[in-house]
């Protein structure tokens, strides 16, 4: 009689290449004592080590948030006494100085899929600063978010457009330069990535949440997901006191088939494709990188995706 | 283990970890071996428990310790698994694509239909059978070992099972349990 009580279990453990308890009978004439003696040779690990590493990890995390999209510990909200913006409390790198809000924050919107989240967007002296909020609402929150240059199409000021000499980091690996890109209506989307839903801080999210900033005329947002599905993404038209004519989009996609195992939000997404009230494309989007810095879906694939 | 050498400066952190590391050696190996060949499978087992020496205050006490030792391994292994994919696409030596199907895994080829289908699986998808088919846990334990709610481990196992039965039907195998003894066979159609 098996002991799986689920016949799926009982037929997986017959794969199994060895059994713990062989390796138990053969352990006394292992490698076991030598790797023993080398491990505890070693110096041991301090709180003092471990604080300057997460301060070490947040500011490269930020730097990378400058100019696309990087996972953000977020230790306290409400940073300053007037401006209350997420996107005030990170630190400045040498090459990366730290973005100053010039409004407080505001909410695009807010869900819950497990755990609470919201969509906040603010102005500040590198342009427009947006970010997915999400946390256990134990005094610390985790999030995605970027700002810096964005390429939409508009009369956008500078706190929103952000400066085009500025470097962007273009995934996959470099950084190049943002200037002199075309026009876009649409930006490819940011977002919690699968990957963190398993092992990491958006791990009791039940949903991939993706998100990006619109053009204004831009009246519908498709996300091509790598499983061959399209998804119609959720739009925000407008919102006051952004001060800027921006739309911004969304969707909750659900954890199942097709997504391949990876920490890439663009192996999720696709191609986002922005398309106006009569439902013609205006903008066709993949993930840009360094050889397809505007994203060009008829511009060369990253080397990993070749 | 009895042949572990004596190592100056031991002391109590050594201690309990010398207790840890030997209750769980063969159970890091075997999770490690379960999922990489034999030269890789050293190196997870060394930087797993390197990595529970240097945290060792954050390894929990009593049977919980190995739970945490599967979620290092698993990390480990994740990591090596992704730079050996960087390395084989800088020096262009994929032969094949590896694609959505991930990295292919340890299986008994002999075991035909299963295997296929379990080869096919996505791999956190195999990760989380194998973690209750190889290890022997429940949704409660795996949950702790990925770090997810215990309802959501229950749920993607669920998930998995589903996904490995619908994948062992299209190689022409398929789950059957004896309503008697709960007892499994493959079925070929």
């Amino acid at each position: 009689m098996s002991k799986y009580a689920n016949p799926v279990d009982a037929l997986i453990a017959e794969l199994a290449p060895v059994r713990d308890d062989e390796l138990l009978a053969a352990q006394g004439s292992s490698d076991a004592p030598a790797l023993f003696a080398t491990i505890v040779a070693s110096p041991a690990d301090t709180g003092a080590d471990r604080q300057l590493r997460r301060r070490r990890g947040r500011a490269l995390a930020f730097a990378a948030a400058v100019v696309l999209a990087a996972v953000l510990s977020i230790p306290a909200l409400g940073v300053g006494e007037e401006i209350v913006s997420i996107f005030g409390g990170w630190p400045s790198e040498p090459d990366y100085p730290a973005p100053v809000p010039s409004a407080s924050d505001l909410i695009i919107v807010s869900g819950e899929h497990g755990v609470a989240w919201k969509l906040v967007a603010t102005r500040s002296d590198q342009g427009l600063c947006l970010g997915l909020v999400y946390g256990s609402g134990r005094g610390e929150e985790v999030g995605q978010a970027s700002c810096g240059y964005v390429d939409l199409r508009g009369d956008l000021d500078p706190e929103v457009r952000g400066d085009p000499s500025t470097k962007c980091l273009a995934s996959p690996t470099e950084v190049v330069s943002c200037g002199s890109l075309p026009r876009h209506w649409i930006d490819f989307a940011y977002g919690t990535d699968p990957d963190p839903h398993f092992t990491g801080p958006g791990k009791d999210l039940t949903r991939i949440i993706v998100f990006g900033a619109t053009a204004a005329d831009v009246a519908r947002v498709d996300l091509l997901l790598t499983n061959g599905e399209t998804v119609r993404a959720r739009l925000v038209e407008q919102p006051q006191g952004i001060g800027a004519h921006l739309n911004f989009y969304w969707a909750a996609l659900p954890l199942e088939d097709g997504y391949t195992e990876s920490a890439e939000l663009r192996i999720v997404i696709e191609m986002v494709i922005a398309r106006d009230s009569a439902g013609h494309v205006l903008e066709r989007r993949v993930a840009a990188w360094n050889g397809n810095p505007t994203g060009d879906p008829d511009g060369p694939p990253p080397p990993s995706a070749q | 283990m009895s042949s572990l050498p004596d190592v100056s400066g031991a002391g109590s952190r050594r201690d309990h970890f010398q207790a840890v590391y030997e209750a769980n050696y063969h159970r890091v190996l075997g999770y490690a071996l379960r999922r990489v060949g034999r030269d890789d499978a050293a190196d997870v087992v060394a930087e797993t428990f390197l990595v529970a020496w240097r945290r060792f205050d954050e390894v929990p006490a009593g049977e919980a310790a190995r739970l945490w030792l599967y979620g290092t391994a698993r990390r480990v292994v994740a990591n090596q698994q992704r730079g050996k994919r960087r390395r084989e696409r800088l020096t262009q030596r994929i032969q094949t694509d590896v694609g959505h199907e991930g990295e292919p895994c340890r299986v008994d080829d002999s075991l035909g239909a299963v295997a296929a289908a379990f080869a096919r699986l996505r791999a956190d998808d195999r990760e989380l059978l194998a973690l209750v088919a190889w290890e022997g846990l429940d949704a409660r334990e795996v949950a702790q070992v990925c770090g997810c709610s215990r309802n959501a481990a229950r749920i993607r196992i669920h998930r998995a099972r589903r996904r490995f039965a619908h994948k062992l039907a299209r190689v022409g195998g398929s789950v059957k349990q004896n309503p008697v003894g709960g007892h499994v066979s493959e079925a070929y159609e």
